[in-house]
């Protein structure tokens, strides 16, 4: 009788692992949600600063554009966490120098060690800016981070600019 | 590597005649390892190479006090005014010295001599009604050329109209 030739190497069905690995991928991609939509667009300036803004214990004071919607002014917004809960309030900007001061020694007290994060559209007008930086000095916060993009010029690779 | 099974033709009008044919093979086998491989190349290629958009920050100090008045020799001052339709303008010294025009591009060049220069105050001026790009650019090329000492205010009406008609 012919002896069967004996086989050699294993053969793994990769049927499976594929199929599971393709569920997880499209599980991911639909249950990703990249950024929780904003009130109002805000487009960062750019800048070539490496530093990272910082993303938890912070005060955001967010200034848009000048919209439409607010009879062709921009809005400021001071966002900050108190007691586990989110508080916002809207100042309109040409109250920032009565009001500002006000709102964030409230918002520091909440949160004494907390980071400003002043996020402002490039098209707003520089006034604001003008006058929030007194506001921030009378709240004993005269250190601040501005928010800002990173230049898009330099391609995939980006080469850190020599300092 | 790849290899595909095809079912073996049969010849027609044979059927159930002379010698048993092999047993006919149904289904197809391929092998999923090549395209399983370029799959997970790539989603680790992808994995290792994204860089999320995070934000980026100008950290900004202001002087603890409002009311701080610094004497500065005025050949130390360097001016840079900014009107409300983004046009920049500088000049280094006192009243005497003529404005000179520039940009956010053309910065670059003016700073680049006075660069690292300590005893330099940069007294940078802003339209109210310029817009907010202006400021991040300029402290952004001070940044660039490592003059870390400026101050920030806004024009006045007459300064306005000084550098305005230019």
């Amino acid at each position: 009788m012919l002896k069967k030739k004996r086989r050699i190497g294993i053969a793994i069905d990769m049927t499976p692992m594929v199929d599971v690995a393709f569920l997880l991928l499209i599980f991911f991609m639909l249950t990703t949600q990249f950024k929780p939509p904003e009130k109002d667009k805000i487009t960062l300036p750019e800048s070539n600063s490496e530093s990272k803004s910082p993303e938890s214990s912070i005060i955001t004071i967010s200034v848009t554009a000048r919209k439409p919607e607010y009879g062709n002014q921009p809005m400021v917004r001071v966002t900050y966490r108190k007691g586990g809960e989110e508080v916002q309030q809207q100042i309109a900007p040409t109250m920032v120098k009565d009001q500002m001061p006000g709102v964030l020694s409230t918002a520091r007290a909440a949160n004494p060690a907390a980071y400003m994060i002043v996020k402002m559209d490039k098209d707003a007008p520089y006034g604001v800016m003008a006058d929030l930086m007194p506001a921030l000095q009378q709240a004993k916060a005269p250190r601040f981070n501005v928010q800002t993009d990173l230049e898009a010029k330099g391609g995939f690779f980006r080469r850190p600019r020599a300092r | 590597m790849g290899a595909v099974d095809t079912p073996e033709r049969k010849s027609k009008g044979k059927k159930g005649k002379g010698i048993k044919r092999p047993k006919r093979r149904l289904g197809i086998r391929i092998d999923m390892t090549p395209m399983v491989d370029v799959a997970f190349l790539l989603l680790i290629f992808f994995m290792v190479t994204t860089v999320f958009r995070t934000p980026q920050a100008l950290e900004i100090n202001l002087p603890p006090d409002e009311d701080v008045k610094i004497e500065i020799a005025e050949s130390k001052v360097m001016s840079i005014w900014v009107v409300s339709d983004d046009r920049m303008f500088w000049k280094r010294g006192g009243k005497d010295v003529p404005w000179a025009r520039t940009s956010v591009t053309g910065l670059k060049q003016v700073l680049a001599p006075f660069r690292a220069n300590k005893d330099l105050v940069v007294v940078i001026k802003i339209d109210r009604e310029a817009r907010f790009n202006n400021m991040v650019d300029v402290i952004d090329e001070l940044d660039g050329a490592s003059l870390t000492r400026f101050s920030l205010s806004t024009l006045t009406p007459e300064e306005r109209a000084e550098v305005g008609a230019l």
